[in-house]
This record gives C-alpha cells, sequence and structure tokens, in this order.
C-alpha cells in the first residue's frame, strides 16, 4: 500500500470536472467520486515517497490536464495508420488514437471468429458488446494512487476474453499514438483473460509525440495452463507515460514478458505479477533508455504467492547526458509456499557526467525451500573491452558505439531466438525508422 | 625494423620496464622469455598503446616513426596486432560482425575495396580451417563463454584475418592442450612471412618445439638479460630462470 509524506494541492474538483463527470459516465456503474477521493487520501506522487523518488513528479501537480477531444480526422487517421501498420504486422490491430479506440470490424469479425469475446467502452462503434454478460465489469482497483486515478478517470477501455483451449492465429496489437499538443491526458484500461489452456501473444505500442500524458491500465489475468507472450514498447519524442500492468497467473501458466523505453519526457512502469498457482512461471526482460533529460521508471514486483513457482527478469538500462534510470525490482516470497526459485539481474550502464543510474535489487523471503539469486552492476563502459576494440583498429568513438549497442544486443540475441519476441524487436526497427 | 629503445615503463607508480632493448627486423621471429613478474606482458601491454601502462623513457620506432606517439588503434592500423593473454568477453558484439568490421576498416585504412558478406564469410572458412576452429564460433559473441583454448584460438583467428605487420603472441600458449597448442602453431606458422615480424611472449619452451624463433630473450625485472638463438631456450628449461638471475 502506498503511502505518501507530503500531499501536494490536488485539485479535486478541477480533476472531477475535467474527466469524471464528461468522460465516465456510465461506465459499468463505476463511481469515479469514489475513486477520485482516494486520489485524494493518497495524494499525488511526490520525489519525498520511497517509490517516486528519483521520478520527474512534478507535471502531476499541472491543473490543466484535460480529456482529450475526439480528433475531427479520427476515422482518416486511424485508417491510415491502420495501413502503415497492417503493411508490417500481422495480428489483430487495435489502435487507440489520443485515447480513443479504433479497430477494423473486419479485425473485430475475425477475433469474434476465434471464439474471442471483446469489448470497447466507452464510445466504441463496433464489437460484441451485446455479448458482453452483465456480469463483466472493469475492477475497481485501489492499489496506490495511479490505479485510483485510473479508475476514477478512465477514458476508454478494451476488455478482451480468450476461451478455453484456444490459441490465437495472430497477436492482438495495440497500438496508442497520441500527438494532440494541448495538455491532454488519457487514462485507457485494457483488460484481458486468456483461459484454461489457452495461448496469447500481446503487444503494446505507445508513441507520444506531445505533451500528452498517458496513464494505462493493464490487467492480465491467466487461467490454469495459460500461455501469454506478451511485448510493450514506449517510445516518443515528449510526452509523459506512466502505466500500471498488474498480472494474474494460475497453474501452469506462463508468461513470457519483454518491455522496452526510450524517449519521452518520463516513462514509469509499474508491473505487478502474482503468481497464484502452483507451477506458473513467469520471465521478463526489460530495456531502458534514458538520454537528454528524459526519465525511465521501472517498478516491478513479483509475488510467489503459490508452491513450485518460478520468475527470472533481466533488466538492461543504459542512461547518456542527463539521463536517469531507475529500477525497483522486488520478489516476495511469503511464507508457507514452498519449491521457490527466483532469478533477478539488472545491468546499468552510465555513459555521462550527469547521467544517473538507481537501482534496487530487492527480495523479500519468508519461507525456507527458496533458491534465489539477484544482482545488479552500475557502471561506465568496461575500458579494458574498449581497449580491446581499439587495438584491432576501432577508434575510440566507434569502439563506445560498439559497446553501446552491444548492451541492448545483449537482449536483443536472448529475443530473437524466439519467433514473436524476434517479431517484437523487428517492430522496433521499423518504427525506429519511420 | 622495429627497435625498442631503452624502453622504461611505469605501471601504477611501479616502474615495471627498466630499459629494455630490443629490434626486430621483417621476417624474424623472436620469442621472450622469463619468470613471472619480470615485465613479459607489461612490455606486450604498452607495445599496444594500453593507457594504463606509463612510458617513462626510451622509444619505439618502427620503419622511422615514433610508434608510442600513435593511438592504440593508430598501432592497428599500422599493422600492429596483440594477442591477449586474456582475451575480453564482449557480449551482445557478434564475432563475425567484429572480424568483418575490423577487417574492412583497415582495408579502407589501405586504400582497398571492402569485402561483402560473402567474401568474407569465404576468406574467414579457410583460416578457421586453418586451426581447426569450428565456424559455429562466429555466430556467438565475442569470446563470451568460450573456454580458455576457444579464446585463445579466436586470437589467432583474428589475427590471421587482420593480417598485421607486426604480431606479439602474449602467452598465446598458456592453457591449451596439446592439440590446441598445435592448432595455434599452424596459425601462427602460416603467418609466417618476409614481411612480416613475430614477437612471441611465453613460459616455457614447449611453445618454441612448435613455432621456431630466430632469436630468444630472457626478461629478468625489467630488463633483457640475455639473448641468443633456440638454445637459450633449451638452456632455460634445463636450468630454469634462476641461473640467469645473476646476469641481471
Amino acid at each position: 500500500m502506498m503511502t505518501v509524506v507530503e500531499k501536494p494541492v490536488f485539485d479535486f474538483q478541477r480533476y472531477q470536472e475535467l474527466f469524471s463527470v464528461r468522460q465516465n459516465r456510465g461506465v459499468n456503474g463505476l463511481t469515479p467520486e469514489a475513486a477520485l477521493e482516494r486520489v485524494r487520501a493518497f495524494g499525488l506522487p511526490t520525489r519525498h515517497h520511497e517509490l517516486w523518488r528519483y521520478f520527474n513528479t512534478a507535471f502531476f501537480n499541472k491543473t490543466d490536464w484535460h480529456g482529450p477531444v475526439k480528433p475531427l480526422d479520427f476515422e482518416l487517421t486511424c485508417h491510415a495508420l491502420y495501413q502503415s501498420f497492417a503493411a508490417r504486422y500481422t495480428g489483430y490491430i487495435i489502435i487507440f488514437y489520443n485515447g480513443y479506440p479504433w479497430m477494423l470490424p473486419a479485425t473485430a469479425a475475425a477475433l469474434q471468429a476465434e471464439g474471442v469475446c471483446h469489448w470497447v467502452s466507452p464510445g466504441g462503434t463496433w464489437g460484441g458488446a451485446s455479448d458482453v454478460p452483465s456480469t463483466i465489469r472493469w475492477p475497481e482497483r485501489y492499489e496506490n494512487v495511479m490505479t485510483c486515478l485510473t479508475t476514477g478517470l478512465m477514458t476508454h477501455g478494451f476488455w478482451l476474453a480468450i476461451p478455453p483451449a484456444q490459441v490465437l492465429h495472430q497477436p492482438i496489437l495495440f497500438f496508442h499514438i497520441n500527438d494532440v499538443a494541448d495538455g491532454s491526458a488519457v487514462f485507457p484500461r485494457m483488460q484481458i483473460t486468456v483461459g484454461e489452456d489457452s495461448r496469447c501473444d500481446l503487444y503494446e505500442y505507445y508513441q507520444t509525440d506531445s505533451d500528452m500524458l498517458s496513464v494505462p491500465l493493464l490487467d492480465i489475468e491467466l487461467a490454469p495452463r495459460a500461455q501469454l507472450r506478451y511485448g510493450k514498447r514506449v517510445r516518443g519524442q515528449a510526452g509523459y507515460h506512466v502505466s500500471q500492468m498488474r498480472i494474474a497467473q494460475y497453474e501452469q501458466s506462463q508468461s513470457v514478458c519483454i518491455y522496452d523505453g526510450e524517449g519521452q519526457s518520463a516513462i514509469r512502469q509499474d508491473i505487478a505479477v502474482r503468481l497464484c498457482g502452483r507451477e506458473a512461471q513467469t520471465t521478463w526482460y526489460g530495456m531502458g533508455h534514458a538520454e537528454r533529460t528524459q526519465v525511465l521508471d521501472v517498478n516491478m514486483q513479483i509475488e510467489h504467492v503459490a508452491s513450485h513457482t518460478r520468475s527470472w527478469q533481466r533488466i538492461h538500462a543504459l542512461a547518456e547526458a542527463e539521463g536517469t534510470c531507475t529500477f525497483l525490482g522486488r520478489v516476495i516470497v511469503p511464507r508457507g509456499v514452498t519449491d521457490i526459485k527466483a532469478y533477478e539481474v539488472n545491468r546499468n550502464l552510465v555513459m555521462g557526467a550527469n547521467a544517473r543510474v538507481n537501482t534496487r535489487p530487492q527480495f523479500e523471503i519468508e519461507a525456507d525451500d527458496v533458491v534465489c539469486s539477484h544482482g545488479a552492476t552500475v557502471g561506465d563502459l568496461d575500458p579494458h573491452a574498449l581497449f580491446y576494440l581499439q587495438s584491432r583498429g576501432f577508434s575510440e568513438q566507434q569502439a563506445r558505439e560498439l559497446l553501446k549497442r552491444a548492451f541492448v544486443q545483449e537482449i536483443e540475441a536472448i529475443l530473437y531466438q524466439d519467433e514473436f519476441l524476434g517479431l517484437f524487436w523487428r517492430a522496433k526497427e521499423y518504427l525506429d525508422a519511420e | 625494423m622495429w627497435t625498442i629503445d631503452n624502453l622504461s615503463v611505469e605501471v601504477n607508480g611501479v616502474l615495471v620496464l627498466k630499459g629494455v632493448n630490443l629490434t626486430i627486423a621483417p621476417g624474424e621471429i623472436h620469442a621472450i622469455m622469463g619468470p613471472n613478474g619480470s615485465g613479459k606482458s607489461t612490455l606486450s601491454h604498452v607495445l599496444a598503446g594500453h593507457p594504463a601502462y606509463h612510458v617513462v623513457g626510451g622509444h619505439v620506432d618502427w620503419a622511422g616513426e615514433d610508434f608510442l606517439a600513435l593511438s592504440p588503434e593508430a598501432r592497428a592500423e599500422k599493422g600492429f596486432f596483440l594477442a591477449f593473454q586474456y582475451p575480453i568477453e564482449i557480449p551482445g558484439v557478434n564475432n563475425l560482425y567484429f572480424l568483418k568490421t575490423a577487417f574492412n576498416h583497415l582495408r579502407a585504412v589501405r586504400g582497398e575495396q571492402p569485402l561483402d558478406a560473402f567474401d568474407f564469410l569465404a576468406f574467414v572458412r579457410q583460416k578457421l580451417a586453418l586451426i581447426g576452429m569450428d565456424e559455429k564460433f562466429l555466430k556467438r559473441s565475442l569470446n563470451e563463454g568460450f573456454s580458455g583454448g576457444e579464446k585463445k584460438r579466436n586470437e589467432i583467428l583474428q589475427m590471421l584475418v587482420l593480417e598485421p605487420q607486426l604480431a606479439v603472441l602474449d602467452e598465446i600458449d598458456s592453457g591449451l592442450d596439446v592439440d590446441a597448442l598445435q592448432s595455434i602453431a599452424t596459425g601462427v606458422n602460416a603467418l609466417r612471412a618476409a614481411n612480416r615480424s613475430i614477437l612471441m611472449v611465453t613460459h616455457y619452451q614447449r611453445l618454441l618445439q612448435h613455432i621456431e624463433p630466430d632469436f630468444v630473450h630472457i626478461l629478468v625485472n625489467g630488463r633483457i638479460v640475455k639473448s641468443g638463438t633456440k638454445a637459450l631456450a633449451e638452456e632455460v628449461e634445463s636450468h630454469g630462470y634462476a641461473a640467469l638471475q645473476g646476469a641481471s
């Protein structure tokens, strides 16, 4: 539970006016007022809070955030974006353009043909809304101030349920494109449920080239023996990305996940994985890159709630110029569980006199039958490696560039062995080139 | 002609080389032998331009040029190559990519056209065959996870590919089994040429049974105390370095 030492003025009324009344009326009966009351109780994050110490929290205090206006050329732009993405990717493409969701009717039909129930809320024009059971609701998330904000201020959302024993033929690809420079903020939600013995590939891409604030909340539930491969990439020239991701895994479910963040003014990723069922496994790769004055903050938590569970993390970060990278990796093993294996490594490269890295791998173990290891390294490029390359004719600059790339490619090399995750990196190359 | 004249080198404030003199003519193979701590690896590293080694006296001349004034990469461009005693592992740098980039860079320096990927691969395969190295090592990251012997082979592979004018082999035989030593010796011998010089640094005479040197020098306490032919190495093998300590 998050506690905040200092509570800046939270302009409750203004937030309520700007977001809740207009945006959230009628969304599954959620009461934005209740969520905003909790936001007020928490207070907005500040650097005084342990979990936000290294993050640029000043922008939260802006009082002119407002919900985005639907662009006049929304349909046309989304079509164009779709054409661009579809030329490169095979998958179920779902676009959130300035917070507003869009999907080809043919894509919706194809999803339905695979037995996938999906729903967009609240203003979508497609999807099987009439098929959604009345019991399906957006869960109210009050773990911390950010989930409260998204619960209360949710703009649009996408709900998707993959039935049991279904292997999706194509990955589901979410593209969040934000480009309106008017101080807009979006609070999208995505809720994915993967049924027993099912398999799903999911990819999220966020690009913000304006000063928009994006606060997405992604909930994933993996039923017994379900498998998930998940990739997320955040990039852009400006903007603020503060995301919350929650994964709950049940018996023998497996997840392999990768995230990659660079660009934007500030990126914050809170990831929480609960291994609730026996023999559940999760694997994480991460690559972060902060340059100029960017801030990249990853707050990862893995809870081994059930016995015989496994977690594996390898997180790299590169800070250049005046960039700051932060990693807090908590692995929690509560009392009473047995046969736990957890591994966490965080490697950081600091290139630049004013670049900063903060790392805290942290294991909280209350059980006995546990094999855990963690480690973190922080440093500049290895001078011996630099010299080695120079001795083969590489200039110092070339050697530095090569070693920097190698640091990134160390993760990529692992990922290329996997078809989907390799696709993720090829997507990265394509999008970088765009 | 390559001339080391009265070279003195300090490492962390300690004088390690105390006036080394050595001349190597094109086509010659020299061996430097010496006990632990005598300054052999210091000599190798200072010749390669390692920034941690400070030259406090003397100079090195190569074809009329002040060799010590050059950066490490400029020395490589001039045709200098150091086979490291402890090659560095660099995860994420593909071995083949590394070789090709270094190779084509040196070609560009010499005003030659770069080889494309296909031609380069064919070229490297010849070199691999020469030292009995599996092609799979090309696909791996540079030296990452290689055994000691594989790293040494990879150093020799680089040397064969880059075709230096002067190669310094720093204890290239340490930690090798008989077969690996034979393979490496085959690679080094293949590089012998009238315009190429090789300086081998070693503890043991066994390397010299595979690669016959023209001259052998004994380095003790930062100075070359004795020079001779291959017979000198046999003398060391029989009597040890202690017998030569007095000469220093």
